[in-house]
């Protein structure tokens, strides 16, 4: 493979992409995610969780049913949830009380006032410790976010209360209340160094992080590749690559194509980022919350803090890489049949390929969320077919580090360049190839023949 | 300059398609390369184009290895081969960038071919008389076949070419468009332009080609001048028309009638001194004669002889093939 293999490159990459942003579906769909992204900010203030219009406390009243062994103290429990700025205002009534004096309570709530609450702790004996049951009006002003957060609030109280309510020393509480977690230590020093982080299961924010990274860059380098795919079987169906091989080299055609997809891609992902930047100033300055605070209320402080604008820059460059990936192999196998109908046929290997990498991305996602960053998880992190969908949200995550994304976009860059090696030994036969599709046994056959034909004529010329 | 095409050959793995095929341009001209389908001169254009790997042989323009990116080389397929949703002009200029025309250039030549060859309504779309609006630029998909093809010749031409390769130029015009195209061949060809023709079309190759190679099954059964090879033949057609049946006569001479119609009786002579001796038995017998005439064997006739030689040397059956087509 030489630099002559890619004449005519320049041209067709212009070409394709002067072609595509000027049809109608790039246009709309262009329109749409700009629209999108700008209006998800003060849409996220005015109707989202971080609205304030439903995180906003309205409880003014809970009602404590204790069935717990641990005796409350109402004094305590006021005290220290007033402290709170968000309860300041609520009060509480604790009854030692039975079934029958639940239910009354409940009836006097829906009668009398739809901001009361009724939380139920009792002993949970069949797995240990202790559940809060909270009871509310549904129909009420009362968001299950409202009864969610204070019961969540009351829930931690009673943890730290009950532990105290046994007067012991505090290295003895320690001992009682302290976590147990464990850790597999291995002797992979590459992995330690690129880790950075200790490995333990991502939370609930993490996942979804993890989820729209890896579904985000799925359905883009899905498009992308199809799209070249579609592009090179219709200038073989069309006759066009005839024509066309008479000045550009074959390389030069569906790299030019490849090249033309990355780059509206990277358009199309800085029309959202400029777009979400404005909405975010917007938001700022209509309800005095930026994007990042309004994202708070779906995602951790700490995941939040990690997606920064380089990270953003970098996960863009590997979804980039596998869309050139990618690619490549939908080029191939486009160019294996000579006509539209046969497309789906002959793109079969390439769509078994990238549902395979998506479910491996997406069992690492599982794992992650079951058990952390383990080999398999990190596997699916460097493996270029699956590097793509997974490095993004693991960038995220903050569980890589920099030294580590430039491991992946290296290792990337050189299994595409094996991948382009491999195609350039046999596309200029696939692509002027007509009649049945051409199966990948047959590739593989061409690919050594032009090897044992190259070695033939360096023989011959020495 | 000189282009070489010399012992070319391609093999799919034991299956030879293309079988040592040598042939010479001195000077600029027009050189015929027939065959039946499946003879291979798709593939030899194909290889001679580098569109496709030989497996040996090789092509030289000047002496030097011939590369369609240093040289300036159109090619008309035999397939329409555009892009079906772009408007036309878009895609000329693209092809004209690819064969290293600035966007200016290509835009004089394209006003420049698109009315040579009537398709500046296409390229230049008016509005109807009377109205503002804008008129969207043509799609090939919205253009005829012929008009199509006279696009295709377009992209061609439009960078001057030194060597042009047409393969069957003038299939599913029409006679309109079919002399359009020839008079554009034509004037092509009394430049200084090395042009590779294939056709079926006989007639077409005699009008325009001074040399032809002739295919069949990979191989080269004839090649040559055509003057030459005519000449080799000798004038062994015979055409007679007469007031008498003079069948029984022509029979008595030992001649093959070729083909008898009401009026005329063709006759296909093995020697020139035939004719003669014919002649003088039909005058001895007071034979009123309207015609008699001695012709050299058409194109056609030496191409079907030589392809029904060459497949019964190999063993090959072949149908029989009408005047101006091979198999359609």
């Amino acid at each position: 493979m030489n630099k002559n293999e890619f004449r005519g490159l320049k041209e067709v990459f212009i070409y394709t992409f002067s072609q595509y942003v000027k049809t109608k579906s790039y246009i709309i769909t262009t329109i749409i995610m700009a629209f999108a992204a700008l209006v998800v900010f003060p849409f996220m203030a005015t109707f989202g969780k971080g609205s304030g219009s439903e995180t906003e406390n309205k409880v003014e009243k809970v009602y404590v049913i204790n069935n717990s062994d641990v005796k409350l103290d109402d004094e305590a429990l006021a005290s220290s949830l007033n402290a709170n700025e968000i309860y300041e205002g609520v009060s509480f009534e604790i009854y030692e009380g039975d079934e029958e004096e639940t239910e009354s309570l409940k009836s006097e709530i829906t009668e009398n006032s739809a901001s009361e609450i009724i939380l139920t702790i009792e002993r949970d004996l069949e797995l240990g410790g202790f559940t809060v049951e909270a009871s509310y009006d549904g129909d009420g002003i009362l968001s299950r976010d409202n009864v969610s957060d204070i019961a969540s609030v009351f829930a931690d109280w009673f943890y730290d209360y009950k532990t105290g309510s046994l007067s012991l020393k505090d290295d003895v509480k320690d001992i009682v209340t302290g976590d147990v977690s464990y850790e597999i230590i291995n002797d992979f020093d590459f992995l330690n160094e690129i880790e950075g982080t200790e490995t333990e299961a991502i939370g609930q924010s993490g996942f979804w992080v993890v989820y729209t990274a890896i579904f985000v860059s799925y359905m883009i380098i899905a498009m992308s590749s199809g799209l070249i795919s579609s592009k090179i079987v219709e200038e073989k169906a069309n006759r066009i690559v005839e024509y066309l091989m008479t000045t550009v080299r074959p390389m030069a055609l569906i790299t030019g194509k490849i090249m033309a997809m990355m780059l509206v891609t990277f358009i199309n992902c800085g029309v959202v980022g400029i777009c979400a930047f404005i909405s975010s100033k917007v938001a700022k300055n209509l309800f005095g919350k930026t994007g990042a605070d309004l994202l708070t209320s779906y995602v951790d402080a700490e995941t939040l803090s990690n997606i920064s604008a380089d990270r953003i820059v970098l996960a863009i460059i590997v979804i980039m890489l596998g869309i050139f990936i990618y690619g490549i192999i939908a080029g191939l196998f486009g160019a294996s049949v000579s006509k539209m109908e046969e497309l789906q046929q002959g793109m079969r290997g390439y769509s078994m390929l990238i549902l395979v990498a998506f479910l491996l991305s997406y069992a690492s996602l599982m794992v992650m969320q079951d058990k952390g960053f383990n080999a398999f998880v990190w596997f699916t992190v460097f493996f270029p077919f699956t590097s793509s969908m997974v490095m993004p949200g693991a960038m995220c995550l903050g569980e890589v580090t920099i030294f580590g994304v430039i491991a992946c976009i290296v290792i990337q860059i050189v299994s595409a360049l094996i991948l382009l090696w491999f195609v350039s030994l046999i596309y200029e036969g696939v692509i002027v190839a007509t009649g049945e599709p051409i199966k990948c046994s047959k590739m593989m056959t061409m690919a050594k023949q032009k090897l044992m034909l190259d070695a033939e004529r360096r023989k011959s010329h020495e | 300059m000189s282009l070489e095409v010399k012992e070319i050959f391609k093999k799919y793995g034991e299956k030879t398609v293309v079988d040592h095929i040598s042939f010479t341009m001195e000077k600029p001209g027009v050189y015929a390369l027939l065959g039946t389908n499946g003879a291979g001169k798709t593939t030899s254009i194909r290889m001679i184009l580098g569109m496709l790997e030989k497996t040996g042989g090789e092509v030289l323009f000047d002496n030097k290895p011939f590369d369609t990116k240093e040289i300036n080389v159109g090619y008309l397929a035999e397939e329409r081969g555009l892009y079906p949703k772009v408007s036309l002009m878009d895609q000329m200029i693209y092809f004209a960038n690819l064969k290293g025309m600035s966007k200016k250039d290509a835009e004089k030549r394209i006003k420049y071919w698109s009315e040579r060859l009537e398709l500046d309504d296409y390229f230049y779309p008016k509005p109807a008389p009377g109205s503002k609006k804008k008129v969207k630029p043509y799609r090939a998909d919205q253009l005829s076949k012929g008009n199509q093809q006279k696009v295709q010749l377009m992209a061609a031409l439009i960078a001057d070419p030194q060597v042009i390769i047409l393969d069957e130029p003038l299939s599913g015009l029409d006679p309109v468009n079919a002399d359009l195209f020839k008079n554009v061949i034509r004037e092509v060809a009394s430049g200084d332009k090395y042009i590779i023709m294939s056709s079926h079309q006989m007639g077409t190759i005699e009008e325009f080609c001074s040399d032809l190679t002739i295919l069949n099954h990979g191989k080269a059964v004839l090649q040559g001048n055509l003057k030459e090879i005519k000449k080799s033949y000798g004038r062994v057609n015979l055409v007679i028309k007469a007031d008498a049946d003079v069948t029984d006569i022509v029979k008595a001479e030992g001649l093959e009638i070729k083909e008898q119609t009401a009026e005329e009786i063709y006759i296909k002579l093995t020697d020139e001194s035939q004719a003669g001796s014919l002649l003088a038995k039909l005058v001895e017998a007071k034979i009123p004669l309207v015609r008699y005439e001695l012709t050299e064997p058409s194109l056609h006739e030496i191409f079907v002889e030589k392809i029904e030689q060459s497949n019964a040397e190999n063993g090959v059956t072949e149908n029989k093939t009408e005047e101006g087509s091979v198999n359609e």
